[in-house]
C-alpha cells in the first residue's frame, strides 16, 4: 500500500541542500503540510477536505507569483514545485499518485543544478534520482511477495545496469546541444548574493557577510600581480544623489577587442559561478578578452565594462590579458564632474575642505585626498549610521565601508572639478594552492574611485587601502580580519586545507563537464576530419554512435542470453510431448508413472518411451549411459 | 508443441508511465537548454539510460519464465472452468507481478511473485464457447510490467492443446424403452423409495391397490444402458447429441452402467467420472474429421 511517509525523506534529503534558496514562508508552510499529511495519514479524522485541497492548489500559485512576479524563475519554480509536492501528499491514493510526486522530486533536484553547479551537487542529485528509481522499484513491488525475501538488488539488476554507462557517455557527449527559446523568460536582474548594477547604501556590507564564490582566477602567464594590483572592475557608476550611484544610461557600445594567446601582458583565465545578472567582471586594465567555450555574448562599453547579452546562469570561462597601459579618456557625453544639487549648502564643511585640499595639479589635489582619508581618524566598519550628508561622514562619525569613502572621495574630486567616478567589483582574493588559482568570494566586493589624469587616462585611487592598510595591501576583508582575532587554530588549518583541496577537484570537474557544448563538440568533429562541420553533421554523428552503441549492446545481450541447463532442457522438452499426446498427463506423475502411462495409453510411441527411460537414468544412475544433447536431438526427430 | 526457449520473443512497449517519464526527460532538456546547464542535460541522459536499462530489466523479468504445463478440463458450452497454468522460474533471483492470459479469452491471472528456481501453478477461470466441438488454444501470453512498472512487456507461448466443449445436456430426461437392453428380467415388486426411477414403477397396482410399488429385475449383473443415437427423437444433429448428453449425466447420477453408441458399436459399459468424461469427449468429438 503506497503511503505519504515513504516520500518524505525522500523529499527532505531533495530540499535540505535548496533550504538557503528557499523563502522561509514556503519551507515553513511545507514542512507544517508534510506534519499534517503525516498526521492525517495516521489519523484519517485529521484529513482535510477536498476543498480546502483544492483551494490550496490555487492559492500557492498564486502567492508564488505575488512573491517573484514569475512563475519560470528558478527560484519561483522551485518555491512552487516544494509547494506543490507537500500538498500531493494529502492525495497519495494509488500507484499513479507515487508516480507523480518521484516525478515532481526528481524536477525539484534538477532546479538545484541552476543554482550550484559543482562536482557535490551533482553527486547529491544523482543520489536523489538513484533514492527515486528505488522508491519506484519498491512501488511495485507486489505486497504478497514474501516478507523474509528481501530485494536482492544485484541479482534484480545485475549486469543490465551496467549497460546504462555506454548510454549516459554516448548522450552526454554526442548529444547536439541546442538553446532554448524559454531562455528569455526566466532571467533576473539580481544577483544571488544581490550584487546589482547600482550602488545603495549597505549593498557592499551584505556582500561582505557572504561567503559564496564569484568567480576564480587563473594567471597563465606573465608576472605574478601583487594584492594591490587585482581590482576586478564591474560597474561604473557616474550619476549620484549624494547617496546612491547609478549608472549613466547613455554608454556607448564599442567592438570586442581580439584576444590572441601571444598578446604581451598578464594572461589570465576567469571562471565565473553561476550567476543571474550580466555584469562580467574583468581585472582592471583588461585590453584585451574572450568567453572560452561556453559562450555568451558579450558587450564592450566604452567605459571598460562588459556585459553579457543575456543572463546566463552557468559556469563559464573569460580569458584576459592585463597590462600596465591604462584605459584612455574620451569625451562621451557623460558628465563626470556632477554634483547633486545644493551640494555645497547641505555641506558647508566639506565646502571648506575642498578649498583647503585644492592643489595646483591633479596629482597632487589626489594625494591630498588620498592623505586626508589616511590622517583624520577614519575607521574601516561596518556598524555605520546612515548618513544624511557627505558632513556627517567627514567630520562627525568618520565611519564607513568602502563604498562610502569611494562615494565621498568622488565627490570631493567633482567638487575640485576632477572627472571622476565610483567603481563596484572585486578586489583581492584568496589564493588556493592546490590549483594554483584565486578565489574570488562575495565578501571580497569592493567600491574603489577613479579620476581622469593630467595624460587624460583614468587613475584608480582607493580610498579604503588610505583608511585600512589590511584591507588592500593584505586582501584581508572585515570577515577575514574577525578570524584572524579568534586566532588560527591547526583544526581550522586543516579544514580550510581540506576545502581548498575540494574547492580545486570541485572546479575542475564542473568544467570539464561544463566545456562540453556545440562549440566543443565541432572542435572535436574537425579534429576527428570532418571538413566544416555544422550542427546537422553533430546530429548525424550521435545518429551513428547511437546506432553503433545499440548493436554492440544488442551482441552482448545476444551472447549472454539465458543457458538452460540440458537436463532441465530435456525435461521441458519431455514435458511439451507428453502433453501434446493428450493422455492426461501431468507434472504430477513422477517418471515411472509417467511411463507406464505412456505404455497404456500410447504403445506405438516407442522413441517417446525410451526418452523417458533414458531420462531416468540421466537423472537417477550414478552412471548414466546417456547425455541430455544426445537424447534431445532424438527428440527432435519425432 | 515447440522448444519454448528456442521461440521466445519478448515484446516491449511505453506503458502511460513510460511516456511520462519520457515527457520528464524531454522537459530536462528543454530546461538545460534554457539555462545552457549541461548538468541538467546530464540528469536528463541519466533519467533516459535509466529507462533504457528499465527496457532491458522488464524483459528480464520474463527471460527466465517457462511455461511448463497447461491443464484445460473440458465442460459444458458456457461454463466457467479452471485452467492450471505451471509456471517455472529458472533464474537465480524473483520474478514479480506475472500476468497470464489464454489466446482467445479475457480473463487474466496474476502471478505476484514467484521464487528463485521456483515452481507454481497458476489457476486462470475461463468461460467456454457456447457451442461443443473440439477448441484448439494455441498459445498462452504472459506479460510484466514489473520491476519498473514503466515498460509493458510480453510474450507469447506457444503449444497445441486441444479443450473439448461437451454438447448441452439438454431434452427428455427419459429414454424410450428399448428391447435391446439386457438383464432386464422381471423378479417381483418391492416398495416404493425416493430416487427409484419413474420407469419402473408398475402402474398397474397403484391403480388396483392403490399402493406405490416399483418393479425389480433379478438378474445378478447390474442393468446396463446403451446410450444409442439412433433412439433419439431429435431431428438435429447436434439436437441428438444434447439428448444423448443428458442422458449420460442420467445413467450416471442413477449409478447405472452404460455405454455410448453413436452408429460405430459400442465399447464395455462402465461407469465413474472417468467413463462419463470419455463419453461425453466422444459427443464432443463427434462428426469431427
Amino acid at each position: 500500500m503506497i503511503r505519504p511517509r515513504q516520500f518524505v525523506y525522500l523529499l527532505g534529503f531533495t530540499i535540505a541542500p535548496h533550504i538557503t534558496e528557499i523563502r522561509t514562508w514556503v519551507w515553513i508552510t511545507s514542512a507544517l503540510i508534510v506534519i499534517w499529511a503525516l498526521i492525517s495519514d495516521h489519523k484519517p479524522k485529521y484529513k482535510p477536505s477536498r476543498w480546502l485541497v483544492h483551494l490550496l492548489t490555487l492559492a500557492f500559485p498564486a502567492l508564488v507569483y505575488l512573491q517573484f512576479k514569475t512563475l519560470l524563475g528558478p527560484d519561483a519554480a522551485t518555491s512552487l514545485l516544494l509547494l506543490m509536492i507537500t500538498l500531493k501528499l494529502f492525495e497519495v491514493y494509488s500507484y499513479r499518485d507515487g508516480i507523480v510526486i518521484l516525478m515532481l522530486t526528481m524536477l525539484l533536484a534538477m532546479y538545484h543544478l541552476v543554482f550550484r553547479q559543482d562536482l557535490f551537487t551533482t553527486v547529491y542529485m544523482v543520489s536523489v534520482m538513484s533514492w527515486a528509481f528505488y522508491l519506484l522499484l519498491k512501488l511495485n513491488r507486489p505486497s504478497q511477495a514474501p516478507r523474509s525475501e528481501k530485494l536482492h538488488l544485484k541479482s534484480l539488476l545485475g549486469a543490465e545496469t551496467l549497460v546504462s554507462i555506454p548510454v549516459l557517455l554516448c548522450l552526454f557527449f554526442f548529444f547536439p546541444r541546442f538553446s532554448s527559446p524559454i531562455g528569455r523568460f526566466i532571467e533576473k536582474n539580481e544577483d544571488v548574493t544581490g550584487f546589482s548594477e547600482n550602488l545603495q547604501p549597505g549593498m557592499m556590507a551584505n556582500l561582505a557577510n557572504s561567503n559564496e564564490v564569484a568567480f576564480r582566477v587563473e594567471f597563465t602567464s606573465g608576472r605574478a600581480l601583487n594584492n594591490d594590483e587585482l581590482y576586478f572592475r564591474g560597474q561604473t557608476l557616474e550619476i549620484t544623489d549624494g547617496i546612491n550611484w547609478l549608472k549613466a544610461s547613455n554608454r556607448n557600445e564599442i567592438p570586442t577587442p581580439t584576444y590572441y594567446d601571444d598578446l604581451e601582458g598578464q594572461h589570465y583565465r576567469i571562471t565565473f559561478e553561476p550567476r543571474f545578472n550580466k555584469l562580467i567582471f574583468t581585472l582592471n586594465q583588461t585590453y584585451a578578452f574572450k568567453t572560452y567555450n561556453t559562450a555568451p555574448g558579450l558587450t564592450y562599453f566604452d567605459n571598460a565594462t562588459i556585459k553579457t547579452k543575456k543572463a546566463n546562469q552557468l559556469k563559464f570561462q573569460l580569458l584576459g590579458v592585463h597590462s600596465d597601459q591604462k584605459y584612455r579618456y574620451e569625451d562621451n557625453g557623460i558628465n563626470q564632474l556632477m554634483l547633486p544639487n545644493n551640494f555645497f549648502a547641505y555641506n558647508p564643511r566639506t565646502k571648506e575642505l575642498v578649498q583647503e585640499l585644492k592643489a595646483k595639479s591633479i596629482a597632487e589635489t589626489m594625494r591630498n585626498i588620498r592623505h586626508f582619508f589616511k590622517t583624520k581618524g577614519f575607521t574601516y566598519s561596518m556598524q555605520t549610521p546612515e548618513y544624511a550628508s557627505l558632513d556627517q561622514l567627514l567630520f562627525i562619525n568618520k565611519l564607513g565601508f568602502c563604498e562610502h569613502f569611494a562615494s565621498a572621495a568622488t565627490l570631493l574630486a567633482r567638487s575640485m572639478g576632477i572627472r571622476s567616478r565610483v567603481v563596484i567589483g572585486f578586489q583581492g582574493g584568496e589564493l588556493n594552492e592546490y590549483g594554483d588559482y584565486l578565489i574570488v568570494r562575495d565578501r571580497h566586493a569592493h567600491a574603489w574611485m577613479e579620476y581622469v589624469n593630467k595624460a587624460g587616462e583614468w587613475q584608480i585611487m582607493d580610498p579604503t587601502a588610505a583608511v585600512s592598510n589590511y584591507r588592500i595591501a593584505q586582501g584581508l576583508t572585515l570577515n577575514e580580519l574577525e578570524e584572524r582575532r579568534l586566532g588560527n587554530s591547526t583544526l581550522t588549518a586543516i579544514a580550510k586545507d581540506l576545502w581548498n583541496m575540494m574547492d580545486n577537484i570541485n572546479n575542475r570537474f564542473a568544467l570539464a563537464l561544463l566545456d562540453m557544448n556545440r562549440e566543443t563538440q565541432l572542435d572535436w568533429l574537425r579534429k576527428l576530419g570532418f571538413e566544416s562541420p555544422n550542427r546537422r553533421t553533430i546530429w548525424k554523428v550521435f545518429a551513428g554512435a547511437i546506432t553503433f552503441m545499440l548493436a554492440i549492446i544488442m551482441f552482448i545481450l545476444w551472447l549472454r542470453k539465458p543457458k538452460i541447463d540440458p537436463t532441465q532442457k530435456l525435461r521441458l522438452e519431455l514435458i511439451a510431448k507428453l502433453n501434446d499426446l493428450n493422455i492426461g498427463y501431468s507434472q504430477d506423475l513422477g517418471p515411472l508413472e509417467t511411463l507406464e502411462l505412456l505404455k497404456a495409453e500410447r504403445p506405438e510411441a516407442k522413441v517417446l518411451q525410451v526418452a523417458v527411460e533414458d531420462y531416468m537414468d540421466l537423472r537417477y544412475s550414478a552412471k548414466p549411459s546417456h547425455d541430455a544433447g544426445e537424447i534431445l536431438r532424438r527428440l527432435d526427430q519425432i | 508443441m515447440k522448444f519454448p526457449w528456442k521461440h521466445k520473443k519478448v515484446y516491449i512497449y511505453p506503458n502511460r508511465f513510460g511516456f511520462l517519464f519520457f515527457g520528464l526527460f524531454c522537459l530536462m532538456l528543454i530546461v538545460g537548454a534554457a539555462y545552457t546547464n549541461n548538468l541538467i542535460f546530464l540528469m536528463g541522459f541519466i533519467l533516459i539510460s535509466f529507462l533504457f536499462v528499465v527496457i532491458l530489466l522488464t524483459a528480464k523479468n520474463l527471460r527466465n519464465i517457462e511455461v511448463s504445463n497447461v491443464q484445460f478440463k473440458p465442460g459444458f458450452p458456457g461454463e466457467i472452468v479452471p485452467v492450471k497454468v505451471t509456471i517455472e522460474n529458472t533464474s537465480d533471483f524473483e520474478h514479480t507481478r506475472l500476468f497470464i492470459k489464454l489466446d482467445g479469452f479475457e480473463n487474466n491471472a496474476e502471478l505476484f511473485y514467484i521464487g528463485p528456481k521456483d515452481r507454481t501453478d497458476v489457476v486462470l477461470s475461463v468461460t467456454l464457447p457456447e457451442s461443443r466441438g473440439v477448441y484448439s488454444i494455441g498459445r498462452i501470453r504472459v506479460s510484466t510490467s514489473n520491476p519498473f512498472g514503466l515498460f509493458y512487456s510480453w510474450f507469447w507461448y506457444k503449444f497445441n492443446i486441444e479443450h473439448l466443449v461437451f454438447p448441452k445436456p439438454l431434452g427428455l430426461k427419459e429414454r424410450p424403452k428399448q428391447e435391446n437392453e439386457v438383464g432386464d428380467e422381471f423378479s417381483g415388486l418391492k416398495e416404493y423409495q425416493v430416487g427409484d426411477p419413474m420407469s419402473r414403477i408398475s402402474w398397474k397396482h397403484m391403480a388396483r391397490n392403490d399402493q406405490m410399488l416399483v418393479k425389480e429385475f433379478n438378474d445378478s449383473e447390474l442393468k446396463q444402458d446403451v446410450l444409442s443415437i439412433a433412439e433419439t427423437k431429435q431431428s438435429q444433429f447436434e439436437d441428438k447429441l444434447s439428448q444423448l448428453a443428458l442422458w449420460l449425466l442420467e445413467a450416471e447420477k442413477g449409478q447405472r452402467l452404460y455405454s455410448l453408441d453413436l452408429g460405430n458399436g459400442h465399447p464395455n459399459p462402465s461407469r465413474g467420472p472417468k467413463h462419463l468424461q470419455d463419453c461425453l469427449s466422444e459427443l464432443a468429438r463427434a462428426g469431427e474429421i
